[in-house]
């Protein structure tokens, strides 16, 4: 019905996503690692990763943006999880967030502003993605793979105080720029916040 | 250095404890001591190295008899202690390479620095089984990588080859409940589809005969399986029966 490996259209890329959710919420990882390379790559071909200047209505617009940063969410936990490369650079990357607007209020003529009071949950969707920004640094700074000694046949390694402290002041602000609703005061996101705070602890966090 | 002594100390000394009930307030109120302690130190002995290589080699009683013998008032001592742990290095608990590891029927599996995996291994080369309990436990019946998998999946064959290349759609109801599911409380915030057209694809393609099915209605309808099949997943009611037709649309789906 689908050949995940020629997926040129965003119906097809949604259809390999949801196959990846599946795949992540029953528990197989490895597997999912897999679909998300194909996934990322498709991404690549339909011209997710930047902003092209072809005339999308609003809702193909949106929906491109949702799903470039699914996929980059994605390939940053799993990868982080399992301890396997990214495969993509930010420098790669020029593509927008997607727009903070509730769904109901795009539409094919264009986006209707929202009345105030409403709360779009798009809102945490990029605050979440932004996380992943501070988690691709952990990944970097804590398990470096290049510049080591590596005359030294200690497998073991240090890791500069200084980074730790960046990356904590990285969380920081991270914190400093989220939405009040989204506070500490939603146990939720303040979970979220605290497994990054011990980097050390931040795998095994992960998978709790 | 003596600072992160204590910081792995401290957070190692109890981990079963907190794996089980990880109280976000327990690392901060760790971190707050932390700072207490190390500004009692600096107060009572400015001229304690607190980055002294040494300072695991001596003893500390001789570490605070050598900070007291040195004049007080050395102005650059006292500035060296007053930055102690600018970048100071931290030990990793894991080592650099990752881990590649062969299985009985010859497939390689590699995880990296950063993986569970590597962290598990680290942590039970370094303190041993007896801090964690129920690791062991599953431990015995179950290898490291079955642990990650789902059980189910390790019991039913993922690719039934039997299955009619076509699975029928459920009624309606079924369907919009399973996809309200997946969109609504699996991905609430990872929702790659615009809901309202998701729906209106759907409609239009219950609407529509399967012999009449168009372009748009064939490639919605992978999307559509899986989309049930995650709402599967989530389902509340645990309907036994669905389960199981839907991972049959699930795979129906992978297999074409």
């Amino acid at each position: 019905m689908l050949d995940i490996t020629d997926c040129r259209d965003l119906v097809s890329l949604q259809t390999v996503l949801f196959m990846i959710l599946f795949l992540q919420s029953s528990a197989k990882l490895p597997t999912c690692y897999a679909y998300i390379g194909i996934a990322l790559r498709a991404c690549c071909r339909l011209g997710l990763h930047r902003v092209v200047s072809n005339k999308f209505n609003p809702i193909e617009l949106e929906e491109r943006k949702r799903a470039f940063w699914l996929v980059r969410k994605l390939d940053s936990y799993v990868g982080a999880v399992l301890g396997l490369p990214q495969m993509l650079s930010d420098d790669d990357v020029d593509q927008e967030f997607p727009t903070e607007v509730e769904d109901e209020f795009i539409t094919p003529e264009g986006i209707k502003p929202m009345p105030a009071g409403i709360f779009p949950l798009l809102k945490a969707t990029n605050a979440s993605t932004r996380l992943t920004h501070t988690l691709r640094k952990v990944v970097r700074y804590i398990y470096p793979i290049k510049g080591l000694d590596s005359a030294s046949l200690d497998q073991r390694y240090t890791i500069s105080h200084r980074r730790i402290r960046e990356l904590e002041r990285d969380l920081q602000n991270w914190m400093d720029e989220l939405p009040m609703d989204l506070r500490p005061s939603e146990n939720a996101n303040k979970e979220l916040s605290r497994y990054f705070k011990q980097p050390i602890l931040l795998v095994g966090k992960l998978r709790c | 250095m003596c600072a992160n002594l204590i910081a792995v100390e401290c957070t190692y000394d109890q981990p079963s404890n907190r794996r089980r009930n990880p109280a976000p307030q327990y690392i901060e109120a760790l971190e707050t001591r932390l700072q207490k302690a190390e500004a009692v130190l600096r107060t009572v002995l400015p001229n304690l190295d607190l980055d002294d290589p040494k300072f695991d080699a001596h003893s500390i009683k001789h570490l605070v008899e050598s900070a007291q013998t040195n004049p007080r008032s050395e102005p650059k001592g006292a500035t060296e202690t007053a930055k102690p742990d600018d970048d100071a290095r931290l030990h990793s608990m894991v080592d650099r390479t990752g881990a590649l590891d062969l299985d009985d029927t010859g497939n390689w599996d590699f995880h990296g620095q950063s993986s569970g995996y590597v962290f598990m291994r680290r942590f039970r080369a370094q303190f041993g089984d007896q801090l964690l309990p129920d690791f062991k436990t599953l431990n015995k019946n179950r290898t490291i990588s079955q642990v990650l998998e789902s059980p189910k999946s390790a019991q039913s064959s993922p690719y039934d080859f039997n299955l009619p290349a076509a699975v029928d759609l459920p009624p309606r109801e079924v369907a919009i409940e399973l996809c309200c599911n997946t969109l609504d409380d699996c991905c609430a915030l990872m929702r790659p589809v615009h809901r309202p057209t998701f729906f209106k694809r759907l409609h239009a393609l219950y609407e529509t005969e399967p012999e009449q099915y168009n372009n748009e209605h064939v490639q919605f309808l992978p999307l559509l399986y899986v989309v049930m099949a995650v709402g599967c997943l989530f389902s509340k009611t645990e309907d036994e029966n669905t389960m199981l037709d839907i991972k049959g649309y699930k795979e129906a789906t992978e297999q074409g």
